[in-house]
């Protein structure tokens, strides 16, 4: 690992600065969608979708967009907390936050970094605490599978929530939108002394 | 060879390179013959084992056995072929080959050898033989380890039957040359590599090279079908524009199974007369042969530069590296830390283009030699999980890191391993159950056998409503747009207060997750604390 090495790792420390995490995409936004919604703020260099091989299957997709420069990553990451931010459908909004280097599968090695093990045998003094070790792993794991499965329910009951909210905001527009066409709004008018004509806006109720 | 070697500034071949020349041809002096060449800053030397890229799916295996530019300043070279189990399954019969088995073609007929360009190489393959032949080096059981495919038994193409027995020459190459090479050869120790040398002529990067005789080409080509390898539509018509000026039209002789014959029969007339100039040059002389210790094949690299780090208490124990391969999976380091030190070979996972990582992990999935391994230092990147695995079970793996997302746990990293055999995986989840291999940071390792998620239909996303009238009006012309499907919501539509509901949900979401993995990080380091071994962070 020489000077290289150091390189290496810098140009892709840089490019992780200029990396947007996106989460809470549909499976339909599609790396040409990211690129026109975000070419509004700067260069889209590559998307890279993280692929799900062990997960649920339907939980959303997350990819990592990278920027031109560091600074349109910044803009994007500050408007899109601003404003819900929708691609591929509403009202759930994508997020995006900084990416960190974790996320990329296809690191370089950081130089000067050691690794080393050990093989314990049953014998062993640590070997105890090692399987407990191991054993609250797969707690932690059995805890965040819980955990993942209580965030879809929620996601899946606000969403039920909304789409009901969404159909009765539909028919009181539709309903409107009837009796103006039918002309009973205009009878009622009539009837109370109002005047409902197009030229009128609000200001007639004053 | 008067010859002058007239070589334009090599810009657009990936820094193609000839190395030392052998000899110009002797009836046809305008072709000149060559022990070595660099590639895409790979060397290739004559009896190197090459992945050739024909447009197949899979790569073909082959062994290099002359190397020479024509008038034309063409490179090409003549590979003698390795079947897979695959392009002979009409003739295994009973004989069930390995998964990494293949098998050297012999006999006469088609598709023993063929002369390909250098451009359709695509890197080194590590072949090694395990046949119980005398002349044969015994390969270790690291060298086998170590290796990418094996053999052990040829095919002859004449009688189409699999053979164990092997004959002198193949191809007119001695067979030694497709064993395994001497162990002298193996660039273990350096001091003797000295010995080795006879001769430094002329020859750049010296350096570090040792000179090996070596008898070449003793016998010529006597084979007049050795020329072409018809395995393929693809293949041949891949070489056809080369040699179509000097092809020669014969009857075809249906040697082969199925489609392949269907091929012309094409001879390179061209190959055969070289075949026979080589001939005249080679086989009076004994032939310097250079051998680059850092580039030489790669059954033998990955050793040299590695070392284990072991506590003082037992350095001495295991200064002998050959002593500690041959170990048995290592069962007498229990409790000594072990560096991870990077392999020397580390770049050949990009030598060349292979199925996607998706398919491969597929793959290893119905071959049931895929598992996960959990508990890693999310920080570890792909290559140093390899380099974990071969240190800790002396098996060369393919690892990827999983990418951190939105609900993993920092405290976690884990990786999919495919091993190269079942047998590999099912033994490495047995040892990591039996015994403990523990990360120096305090993080005993977990392994077991995943099943992968079929990615999912593209079904409707929780979370995004349609109203269904106003649903099919849109599809058809805005939907299909995809700038008018991404914006970001005004605060006056209902649209931006569904939004904020689930802004809040994310948050909340942010929250409990960070939660979990506090109080998970609290309980591992609480347990941790238990260790009586100091953990290094």
């Amino acid at each position: 690992m020489g000077a290289t090495g150091m390189d290496e790792y810098a140009a892709f420390k840089e490019k992780v600065r200029r990396t947007v995490y996106m989460d809470n995409l549909s499976p339909h936004v599609t790396e040409s969608v990211i690129r026109t919604a975000l070419d509004q703020y700067g260069t889209v260099k590559s998307v890279h979708f993280i692929p799900n091989y062990l997960g649920p299957q339907n939980i959303p997709q997350c990819a990592l967009v990278e920027m031109e420069k560091e600074k349109q990553a910044e803009v994007v990451i500050s408007t899109l907390s601003q404003f819900p931010f929708m691609m591929s459908g509403m009202p759930r909004p994508v997020r995006a936050r900084a990416a960190e280097v974790e996320m990329f599968a296809d690191r370089p090695r950081q130089p000067g970094k050691q690794i080393h093990f050990r093989w314990l045998d049953p014998a062993d003094p640590d070997f105890e605490v090692a399987s407990k070790l191991k054993r609250l792993a797969k707690k932690h794991a059995t805890e965040t599978a819980v955990m993942l499965r209580h965030q879809l329910d929620k996601e899946e009951k606000l969403a039920k929530q909304q789409g009901e909210a969404l159909k009765a905001n539909y028919k009181k527009y539709e309903m409107i939108d009837g009796l103006m066409a039918d002309g009973t709004a205009r009878r009622l008018a009539r009837h109370y002394n109002l005047r409902v004509s197009d030229d009128a806006g609000p200001s007639t109720f004053q | 060879m008067s010859h002058l070697k007239v070589k334009k500034p090599e810009e657009k071949n990936h820094g193609f390179k000839w190395g030392i020349e052998k000899g110009v041809g002797g009836k046809n002096r305008d072709i000149i013959f060559y022990e070595s060449f660099t590639y895409e800053g790979e060397e290739y030397l004559v009896h190197d084992c090459v992945y050739f890229d024909l447009g197949q799916p899979e790569a073909f295996i082959g062994k290099l056995v002359k190397m020479f530019e024509g008038p034309t300043h063409v490179k090409k070279v003549k590979v003698v072929w390795f079947m897979r189990p695959s392009e002979i399954r009409n003739y295994l019969g009973d004989y069930e080959p390995r998964w990494n088995e293949i098998f050297l073609a012999s006999g006469r007929g088609r598709g023993v050898s063929n002369i390909n360009l250098v451009e359709s190489i695509v890197g080194k393959c590590n072949v090694v033989c395990t046949s119980n032949d005398r002349r044969n080096p015994q390969a270790s059981e690291a060298d086998l380890r170590w290796a990418d495919y094996f053999f052990c038994c040829h095919f002859d193409v004449r009688e189409l039957a699999i053979l164990d027995v092997f004959p002198d020459m193949v191809d007119g190459v001695k067979v030694e040359h497709f064993f395994n090479k001497k162990k002298e050869q193996k660039p273990l120790g350096p001091p003797n590599l000295k010995s080795n040398v006879k001769e430094q002529i002329g020859i750049p990067n010296l350096s570090s090279t040792k000179l090996k005789v070596v008898k070449a080409i003793g016998n010529t080509v006597k084979d007049d079908n050795s020329c072409s390898r018809v395995s393929s539509l693809v293949k041949e018509s891949k070489i056809a524009p080369v040699i179509m000026s000097k092809k020669l039209h014969l009857p075809s002789e249906n040697t082969l199974p199925g489609p392949k014959t269907s091929v012309p029969n094409s001879r390179n007339q061209h190959c055969r007369s070289s075949h026979c100039q080589v001939q005249d040059e080679v086989d009076k002389a004994e032939v310097k042969f250079t051998k680059d210790s850092l580039t030489s094949s790669a059954e033998i690299q990955p050793y040299k530069k590695r070392k284990l780090f072991l506590d003082e208490r037992t350095s001495g124990k295991f200064d002998n590296l050959d002593h500690q391969l041959g170990q048995d999976r290592g069962i007498n380091i229990d409790n000594q830390l072990v560096q991870v030190l990077g392999r020397t070979d580390a770049h050949r996972r990009n030598w060349f283009y292979r199925l996607p990582w998706g398919q491969r992990l597929e793959r290893a999935q119905e071959a049931g030699s895929l598992i996960s391994l959990d508990n890693l230092d999310a920080s570890y990147t792909s290559a140093e999980v390899e380099d974990l695995v071969w240190h800790a079970f002396k098996e060369k793996v393919e690892a990827k890191m999983i990418e951190q997302s939105t609900f993993s746990c920092p405290c976690y990293g884990k990786a999919l391993i495919i091993f190269k055999s079942k047998e590999a995986a099912d033994s490495a989840i047995y040892q990591l159950t039996q015994r403990c291999l523990m990360l120096a940071d305090g993080r005993p390792l977990i392994a077991r056998k995943e099943t992968l998620v079929k990615p999912a239909k593209l079904a409707a996303f929780v979370g995004h409503l349609t109203i269904d009238k106003v649903q099919h009006q849109r599809q058809n012309e805005d939907m299909k747009k995809a700038k008018s499907t991404s914006h970001a919501s005004q605060p006056n539509s209902i649209e931006y207060d569904m939004g904020t509901e689930w802004r809040i949900l994310q948050q909340k979401s942010d929250i409990w997750w960070k939660t979990l993995h506090e109080r998970q990080a609290k309980e591992i380091q609480m347990v941790r604390n238990q260790l009586k071994m100091k953990c290094s962070s």
